[in-house]
């Protein structure tokens, strides 16, 4: 045997201790070493690996391919049927699809839709314009992302305001995965690619989350990578506890990634002498080459990726880069939350779906279901402030199964005057909401506080509209009753998003020509319309 | 009745058979089962079991296929008989990230990865069991030669010797703690029973990884 070399220690090395608790507050983080060297590793190999994704744009951008951006999308599946529109975001009654337009100013719609009589949008401080889309001043989602977002002491900026979004009205079904509006596949078609892994969730299901993909858009070689916690990211490079044990490759020690991949290497080189026999054959070559292609690509994650480096425990500027975000201790499902949004805006995932449960939540009180709301706010201003940690948009898609029902009598819920409690599901009252973030480009009304620079020119932030008395307007567009293809509504307004430019005429005009490529000839009719959101990689 | 479902199942039997194209009769042997579909699990028994290893009759198909994920899995219960039902919450794990089916165009690198870890689980327990068994007596002093062509014979089909000249020199690169660049491929290795049956696990995982196992042809 070879005499073996001692590996030097560094000295900022990390002191993780398996008989001590794992670090998920600041001061844990402190603790074990991962905030106090976090400029230097900020300033090494994450810097490196971070270098090209600070680029919105893909370098194939050019004249003939204007549909070039990468910008992480996240989907937020409310598992159960919440209330979108109305209770949270404020949704209009108006032809116009403005949110503001209630047409009439009867209380009933809004109680169904959770809100107290004396709350009506209505009146006088009910609508709340902070992040561009318009919330209900009583909305849970709303003050999840107060939570999170309002201005914290060292931010250099005011991150809502770079913020704004749209509401999708359309029916799903209650209570069932059945309905496809998970759209993580076809996001990372069209550009939510990543560095690592595709398709990241919560769930070990095909769509990573609880509602389905549409079945025809899934790839199940993309199938998503289940993660539970910080540890669960080295599972995407594990090759075995075994081999990589401290007594074997000592994957976690220094060096641990180079010799993960002289491992791979050797068992690549090993089958050189079969693969070389077999490609004798004409007809077999190709696919030999193909098979050497994926080794070699193997082999080259590991020159850029090592378990360690995945796992925010043992990767020293992410531990701190999550510290900051949360700034609070983090309890399970924060690990996995924030686990999965560190990944997505450092590219290493190109899409995420983030179960969120409880939404299920017509128990005859408000309560439970703000509680629900806010989780979800919280959780979409964690990823906007991960994005703006990581100097990167984001693009969230906010579902849910259904819809939900408020009390038709007004009867409100005594721990919370302003609302009305939940009476049952509702699917024809269900919605989507499309929030979009971009570190440096700043919120402007264009016109009236109904537009903005986020939106295409002339467009408003809501597709399609309710009626008095009916939830949504099935016939408001033409996939407002169409759950299988909801997706392409929201696919749609990503794709604008990722257009190198910023005239309005040239992003529709691409996404549509792209879409077709990418999808076949299945945009409806009134497609042009459902396009809202402007893009995030174009100047 | 009975000879009209015996005759039935013999129909059907030679329908599977004929799944795998026979184009080329040349003496090509490849290793482990072979199954048809993921999914179903079910193998087409195109092999037959001589031993540890398994040769698959002569036979090469117009294109070079990927195991699935259950027929790899069977592969590795087949080779190292060892049950699989241990490996099963593994697997399950796993099976998001082993291969779907057998196209070579859609495998990545994750499939790759994937396969190299489920091998490393069955090898472990592998090398446990012949500890006491056809490894007996090879590991502490390590004997290398001895050791290769233990674990080469058991499950590659020796008979064609020159298709795997190159896995016989990783796998001795493996034993010998050699990385194949000039360093430790374990760093922390050290001359004993447990340092040697790391070693063992890794040549074990270096031949079950590679494509003589993960390969269909």
């Amino acid at each position: 045997m070879k005499k073996k070399n001692e590996e030097s220690k560094s000295k900022n090395e990390v002191h993780l201790h398996p008989d001590h608790k794992v670090p998920v507050t600041r001061r844990d983080f402190l603790a074990t070493g991962l905030m106090g060297i976090s400029t230097i590793a900020l300033t090494s190999g994450s810097s490196a690996l971070l270098s090209s994704s600070n680029v919105f744009g893909a370098a194939m951008c050019g004249p003939s391919n204007l549909l070039c951006g990468n910008v992480p999308f996240l989907c937020l599946d409310g598992v159960g049927g919440m209330n979108i529109a109305g209770g949270n975001v404020i949704v209009g009654f108006d032809q116009n699809q403005q949110q503001e337009e209630f047409g009439h100013n009867v209380v009933s719609d809004f109680r169904r839709l959770g809100i107290a009589d004396n709350y009506h949008p209505s009146k006088s401080g009910m609508i709340n314009s902070t992040y561009g889309l318009k919330f209900h001043s009583t909305s849970g989602i709303l003050e999840g992302l107060e939570e999170v977002l309002a201005p914290r002491i060292g931010d250099t900026k005011d991150l809502r305001e770079y913020v704004d979004g749209i509401l999708l009205c359309a029916v799903t079904a209650d209570d069932t995965n059945g309905n496809p509006t998970n759209t993580t596949y076809m996001a990372q078609k069209v550009g939510a690619k990543g560095d690592l892994v595709q398709l990241v969730g919560t769930s070990g299901s095909v769509s990573g989350g609880n509602s389905a993909a549409p079945s025809d858009q899934v790839n199940l070689t993309l199938k998503p990578s289940q993660l539970a916690n910080f540890k669960s990211s080295e599972s995407l490079l594990s090759i075995g506890n075994n081999i990589m044990a401290a007594g074997g490759l000592n994957a976690f020690g220094n060096g641990g990634g180079t010799r993960m991949k002289r491992f791979m290497e050797i068992i690549s080189r090993g089958g050189a002498s079969q693969l070389n026999d077999i490609r004798r054959s004409p007809a077999m070559s190709a696919e030999v080459d193909k098979y050497l292609t994926r080794q070699s690509g193997t082999l080259g994650v590991f020159d850029k990726f090592s378990p360690a480096a995945l796992n925010p425990m043992t990767n020293p500027a992410d531990g701190a880069v999550i510290a900051k975000v949360y700034d609070t201790t983090l309890n399970a499902v924060d690990q996995r939350v924030a686990n999965i949004l560190n990944l997505l805006t450092k590219r290493i995932a190109g899409a995420a779906t983030i179960e969120i449960g409880g939404c299920d939540y017509h128990n005859g009180s408000a309560s439970a279901g703000h509680a629900s709301d806010k989780t979800i706010g919280r959780n979409m201003g964690l990823a906007i402030r991960m994005a703006a940690e990581r100097n990167q948009p984001i693009f969230m898609h906010l579902f849910t199964d259904g819809g939900v029902t408020g009390d038709a009598a007004g009867q409100v819920d005594p721990d919370f005057p302003t609302r009305t409690v939940w009476r049952s599901d509702d699917g024809v009252r269900s919605a989507a909401v499309m929030l979009v973030f971009h570190p440096n480009r700043k919120r402007t009304n264009v016109g009236d506080n109904e537009h903005s620079n986020f939106l295409i020119n002339g467009k408003t932030r809501q597709i399609g509209w309710y009626k008095i008395a009916g939830g949504t307007a099935i016939d408001s567009h033409s996939l407002a009753n169409n759950v299988s293809k909801l997706w392409i509504a929201v696919i749609l307004n990503y794709m604008a998003t990722l257009v190198d430019s910023t005239d309005d005429e040239k992003i529709v005009y691409e996404v549509g020509e792209r879409f077709k490529e990418q999808f076949g000839a299945i945009l409806p009719p009134d497609w042009k319309e459902l396009i809202r959101l402007r893009s995030l990689i174009a100047a | 009745m009975k000879t009209y479902l015996l005759l039935l199942s013999l129909l059907l039997v030679g329908a599977c058979v004929q799944e795998m194209p026979k184009q080329e009769t040349s003496a090509v042997s490849s290793t482990g089962g072979s199954g048809s579909g993921a999914g179903t699990g079910s193998g087409s028994g195109t092999g037959s079991s001589t031993g540890g290893s398994t040769t698959i009759e002569a036979m090469t198909p117009a294109v070079v296929r990927v195991k699935n994920y259950n027929q790899y899995n069977q592969t590795l219960e087949k080779l190292t008989k060892l049950s699989r039902a241990k490996y099963n919450s593994l697997f399950e794990e796993l099976k998001g990230s082993l291969p779907a089916d057998n196209d070579i165009g859609g495998l990545t690198s994750f499939n790759l990865i994937a396969m190299t870890r489920l091998s490393d689980a069955y090898c472990k327990d592998w090398v446990d069991r012949e500890e006491t068994a056809g490894l007996s007596g090879k590991l502490y002093p390590m004997k290398m030669i001895d050791v290769r062509d233990y674990l080469i014979n058991t499950f590659l089909d020796v008979d064609k010797e020159e298709r795997f000249a190159s896995l016989r020199a990783e796998v001795e690169n493996v034993l010998s703690n050699e990385d194949g660049a000039g360093g430790d491929l374990f760093p922390s290795y050290t001359n004993s029973l447990a340092g040697n049956k790391s070693l063992v696990v890794g040549a074990c995982v270096a031949i079950l990884a590679s494509p003589y196992i993960t390969l269909l042809e």
